[in-house]
């Protein structure tokens, strides 16, 4: 059964007179958030659903994002809706004369509202991933960005064998992959390839999404 | 552990289950020699994004003396069976420089390099690299950096910036010029020496593609002599061959005499040759004589510099600094 938020008004106190039109989106666990043009205009998933839809007062359904994630998301969006919009950048326009189209981009750029709001995601418990995920599907750029920034950080730095640690992240089996005969020769790196058998812990699975 | 606990356990979503566009973009903050050692040996998932990374930016000081030639190797038989890879590097060692545009193995694929940031690196040798036969980086070359420290003289400099500002640059587009001249030659000691530009010729064959270019402040070793270019010079000579320029910052540009911004109203180029500028920061160097006519020399570039036909907003700068 599907349970109200009051999601618009807990940053900000904006009033729906203040702010326009309020529209509703649900989460996939049926819970709805009321947000304001402020929020919808910071994703790009939402605005042309509402657009699309001519909504009135029926919740937006985003299938892809749970209730616990879509709370936080939507909290984002009401601290920054007052932000001052980027102008539009042109893809072959290289305004900034400094700065190198070719070089890495920063990641060290993280406002302190944002490191905070980062924070309450985890690697453990996934929920990192999930607000990247969910940032990704919903169109939310600047958000998306401040969850790369926050992986880049946490991996600058680190061994690879660090990183599998950090992250799980699961071996080639035994004579597949970069562990092929074949493959072995000329490998990057001097970290071993297959996993130890005496390690302790489960061995993270081949990852379906991506066979 | 119960049910329950277990289904949650197995349910929690991990960085490899990142859809390859996001892996990438987290990719994005990193150059690619790191990228390469450090998730190449992960597993062949993460094996395969980098390998087929079509943009791939290296800072060669990144990469320990031991294993430079490897990964060259690596990076050189990855290159060669990717050809759409968009390949930008930055040096800072002549020996690393002369192994990757001198050495058979590796110069063609890395001549197909589109940004190239250097330094430690001497003008003759960068001439001969960008357009010796071999490698022909005039061909490829989109942005190029000198930065903190190059070898030559000031004549070099000179031949240097005209052989770049020339349409035999086929595609460059950024031109950064900032770094110590250091001495490779007898160099004279004066206050400051002027760039020339005498090898540029204008006519249509000499036009560049530059979008922008920077002439940054450029002294020579530990002495008091630096580079600078007469007003005069920059507008009748140099800006002419940039018709697409929409950058120009100089460090530092001199008025010949007081008469050259005097005249308010004189036209020394036709305005044609300004209307793509879109930001213009110019240092002016002024003496002790010339502290009075600060807000004349400034009203006049501002003038000068404005617009009115052109659809861009001209952002403009003047800053002094005294000789």
């Amino acid at each position: 059964m599907a349970t109200t938020a009051e999601a618009s008004n807990t940053t900000t106190g904006n009033t729906e007179t203040a702010t326009g039109k309020m529209i509703k989106i649900q989460s996939n666990d049926g819970q709805i958030f009321e947000v304001d043009q402020g929020v919808v205009e910071q994703s790009s998933t939402i605005k042309t659903l509402s657009d699309l839809m001519d909504v009135g007062d029926v919740p937006i359904p985003l299938p892809n994002v749970k209730a616990s994630i879509l709370g936080p998301i939507v909290d984002f969006c009401n601290h920054h809706k007052n932000d001052q919009k980027p102008e539009p950048i042109d893809e072959d326009d290289d305004d900034d004369p400094n700065k190198d189209i070719y070089e890495p981009k920063r990641s060290d750029d993280i406002c302190e509202w944002d490191l905070n709001f980062i924070k309450q995601f985890t690697v453990p418990e996934g929920t990192l991933f999930d607000i990247i995920m969910a940032a990704n599907y919903l169109g939310i750029k600047t958000l998306l960005a401040v969850g790369c920034k926050t992986i880049a950080n946490m991996v600058r730095g680190k061994s690879s064998t660090e990183v599998r640690e950090m992250f799980n992240i699961s071996y080639d089996p035994p004579g597949e992959g970069i562990n092929a005969p074949n493959a072995i020769e000329g490998q990057a790196g001097t970290v071993p390839t297959t996993q130890d058998a005496n390690a302790t812990g489960p061995s993270p699975q081949p990852d379906p999404m991506n066979q | 552990m119960s049910e329950r606990k277990r289904q949650k356990t197995t349910t929690l979503t991990k960085f490899e289950q990142l859809p390859n566009e996001l892996l990438l973009i987290c990719f994005d903050y990193f150059d690619y020699y790191y990228l390469y050692e450090t998730f190449s040996s992960l597993n062949q998932h993460f094996k395969n994004l980098i390998q087929y990374r079509t943009e791939i930016y290296l800072n060669m000081k990144l990469i320990p003396n031991e294993k430079f030639l490897p990964f060259c190797s690596q990076l050189n038989q990855l290159i060669t069976t990717n050809h759409n890879y968009s390949l930008s590097i930055r040096i800072n060692n002549n020996y690393r420089f002369n192994s990757i545009f001198q050495d058979n193995l590796f110069n063609e694929n890395f001549s197909r390099i589109k940004s190239l940031k250097i330094t430690n690196v001497t003008v003759s040798t960068l001439l001969s690299i960008i357009f010796d036969g071999k490698t022909n980086l005039c061909h490829t070359l989109e942005r190029l950096s000198l930065f903190d420290k190059i070898g030559g003289t000031f004549q070099d400099i000179d031949r240097l910036c005209c052989d770049l500002i020339s349409s035999k640059m086929k595609l460059l587009k950024h031109l950064d010029l900032n770094f110590i001249l250091y001495s490779t030659g007898d160099n004279e000691c004066e206050e400051y020496v002027d760039l020339e530009f005498y090898g540029l010729s204008i006519g249509e064959k000499s036009f560049s593609n530059l979008e922008t270019i920077i002439i940054g402040y450029i002294p020579y070793d530990d002495t008091f002599t630096t580079s600078k270019l007469s007003f005069k010079r920059l507008i009748k000579r140099v800006l002419p061959c940039m018709p697409k320029l929409k950058t120009l910052m100089i460090n530092s540009i001199y008025f010949d005499t007081p008469d050259n911004y005097r005249q308010e109203h004189k036209v020394w180029v036709s305005s044609s040759t300004k209307t793509n500028l879109k930001l213009v920061k110019i240092w002016v160097d002024v003496n002790a004589n010339e502290q009075r006519d600060k807000e004349k020399m400034e009203k006049y570039l501002q003038n000068y510099f404005t617009n009115e036909n052109s659809t861009f907003k001209t952002t403009i700068k003047i800053f002094f600094v005294h000789s």
